[in-house]
């Protein structure tokens, strides 16, 4: 059984993916800086990273793999099997911490899904996790293609 | 009476799958609208596009976000409400907006193609744009 990975804020915007990247690993008991994150994904304040980068965290214990999912179910599988996943997806109104009036392409790491609700941390936000309506957490994924990045140990 | 059962004889009824039905209450409830309010909204939005034969709003506003954010996440900007124009040619114009709400971009998808008016180039400049906008209010 894998730890539960810890919140990590994302400390300025741009930053989400440096943020999941460093929560995802966590839940392998590896320990990143977000300094040093944000330098291996070529992250820019306000002009975010490439998701495709997180690639570069491939070693030889940890598998990254970018992936569509089928659906939510498939993501469901993933977390039940002691994987880490970051999802990219637009945000969507019903999300805790967000303005109303802000869609945008984010970054966050889901910890448990289930019919009702979908259990996340916010890199955005200062703590987590979070809780969204699984309805509204499906619109904002499927605007990207239920794209994810998935962490697996070897 | 017999004219006020003919007149409801008319009124057509929809059966929604169950699952779709709950989540359109759900979200609602979440929204603060009514049931009816949300769905006929979505169904007559649906029934207009189909009449114009034009794609959806929704539709347009995914293939800009598609071309516009490509791989990135963590962009300071934020997608608005297309708008439809009529001429010369029908597009969706979809504005891009900084989080203060300053529009940095508008861009066009052909609303009969889906096809989006927006370069390589224009969206280097536009990357560009984001990072000056931002810059400026430090």
């Amino acid at each position: 059984m894998l730890r539960l990975p810890l919140h990590v804020p994302q400390l300025k915007a741009g930053y989400c993916i440096p943020a999941c990247a460093c929560m995802a690993l966590s839940r392998f008991g590896v320990t990143v800086s977000i300094e040093e994150m944000i330098r291996v994904l070529e992250a820019k304040e306000n002009s975010g990273a490439l998701f495709s980068l997180l690639k570069r965290l491939e070693n030889k214990q940890i598998a990254v793999e970018i992936r569509r999912l089928k659906d939510f179910y498939e993501l469901q599988t993933l977390l039940a099997s002691d994987n880490a996943v970051i999802v990219l997806m637009l945000t969507v109104l019903e999300m805790p911490g967000w303005q109303s009036d802000i869609e945008t392409m984010h970054a966050i790491l889901p910890l448990e899904v289930n019919d009702e609700m979908v259990t996340y941390h916010d890199p955005f936000l200062d703590h987590g996790p979070m809780k969204v309506m699984t309805d509204a957490f499906l619109l904002g994924w499927f605007e990207r293609d239920n794209t994810c990045a998935v962490f697996t140990q070897k | 009476m017999q004219n006020m059962n003919a007149q409801a004889n008319q009124s057509v009824i929809i059966q929604l799958p169950q699952d779709l039905l709950s989540r359109f209450e759900r979200l609602a409830k979440q929204r603060g609208q009514t049931f009816d309010s949300l769905a006929l909204n979505a169904i007559e939005r649906f029934l207009q596009e189909v009449e114009t034969g034009y794609i959806a709003s929704i539709v347009a506003r995914r293939a800009a976000n598609r071309v516009v954010f490509g791989d990135l996440a963590g962009l300071s900007l934020s997608v608005g409400i297309p708008k439809f124009i009529d001429l010369p040619a029908p597009v969706w114009r979809v504005p891009f907006k900084s989080f203060d709400g300053v529009i940095l971009v508008e861009v066009d998808v052909d609303a009969k193609t889906g096809e989006v008016n927006f370069s390589a180039g224009e969206r280097e400049a536009l990357l560009e744009r984001v990072e000056a906008h931002y810059a400026k209010k430090k």
